[in-house]
């Protein structure tokens, strides 16, 4: 599975929104889900704090890949989801650095903000998520099979860890 | 959906195997499918590609979603045999090492980066890539066939010994 981890904290990412915008918070479900930032715990804590805090969340929107360009273009054309799509002037992905490019591609009028950094790719069970390999241009070296957990990677290359 | 691989060369892997020992195979059936180099469609042809190269191959197991490591846990057998062959990516292998540390565990598959892909024009683009592979970062494949490069030119496959200087 695919690894990424928070580049902000929750307030940073409110401090860089325009209160007026209407926002969608779309998330894949896939290996967000996993790693903590996205699925639909991910999906439902970012949305609430940004309404409780006064932002115009429109829509909150759950896609099974988020790194299935497909998928996400889909919900611009899906007479379902279209109208949402078509108001929307910021797209906040919660995924991997695939999900952000896929939504960016799907939707180059809006707004998508870079809220992630894919680490890597590891193992996971239920209790714990191991990052064993990095990709070129994160400097983390791990030997170890065990591979790291996510609180230990995010201390050693400055991320956040779980949902916002 | 994202983690790309090929796979390597019979003639290697059956060497590392050698034929002396029973072999179980632990295919991956998830992001190897859309790069052709594994999963429930290219069993047989890996399985019998290795037989015939000498390999004592008893089991495989089809697992939907191995780096998930409760579905390794699901083959206890698979601790029954000297050595496994993993058609997955690297962090299968990593998993299923810290479950069976005893077991020779030899990886069939190269991990080569992270893809984005477009079932509907039938392309993988290889959107990050690991150490050794960076010259292939942005490089678009066929769907089913990570050898295929997007003008059909072919990936030049790396010796293990490259990969890792």
């Amino acid at each position: 599975m695919i690894i990424a981890m928070r580049q902000m904290t929750y307030e940073s990412l409110r401090d860089g929104l325009d209160r007026q915008s209407r926002i969608i918070v779309l998330s894949c479900n896939n290996c967000a889900r996993v790693y903590g930032l996205g699925g639909r715990v991910g999906l439902r804590s970012l949305a609430d704090k940004l309404e409780a805090d006064g932002f115009h969340v429109i829509r909150r929107e759950l896609v099974g890949f988020g790194c299935a360009l497909d998928l996400v273009a889909k919900r611009g054309k899906d007479p379902a989801t279209k109208e949402w799509f078509d108001q929307a002037d910021v797209i906040l992905p919660l995924a991997c650095e695939h999900g952000q490019e896929a939504i960016q591609m799907a939707f180059p009028d809006k707004r998508v903000p870079a809220l992630s950094k894919t680490v890597g790719i590891g193992w996971w069970r239920p209790d714990t998520v191991r990052v064993t390999h990095c990709v070129s241009g994160v400097d983390l070296q791990i030997d170890d099979p065990q591979g790291l957990p996510l609180e230990d990677v995010g201390r050693k290359l400055g991320l956040e860890v779980g949902p916002f | 959906m994202g983690v790309c691989t090929r796979l390597r060369d019979l003639d290697q892997v059956a060497t590392e195997l050698g034929s002396s020992e029973p072999v179980a195979v632990i295919y991956c059936n998830n992001c190897v499918r859309a790069c052709g180099s594994g999963g429930e469609d290219h069993m047989e042809r890996i399985t019998a590609g290795l037989r015939e190269r000498g390999v004592r191959i008893e089991e495989e197991f089809l697992v939907t979603n191995p780096c998930c490591r409760g579905f390794l846990e699901d083959h206890a057998q698979a601790s029954a045999v000297k050595a496994v062959l993993i058609v997955a990516c690297s962090p299968v292998a990593y998993a299923f090492q810290t479950l069976h540390p005893a077991t020779r565990t030899v990886v069939a598959l190269e991990t080569i980066g992270l893809f984005i892909n477009s079932k509907a024009k039938g392309r993988l683009k290889l959107a990050m890539t690991f150490p050794g592979y960076e010259d292939l970062a942005g490089k678009e494949f066929k769907m089913g066939d990570a050898t295929t490069m997007y003008d059909d030119e072919q990936i030049v496959a790396r010796s293990s010994a490259e990969v890792s200087s």
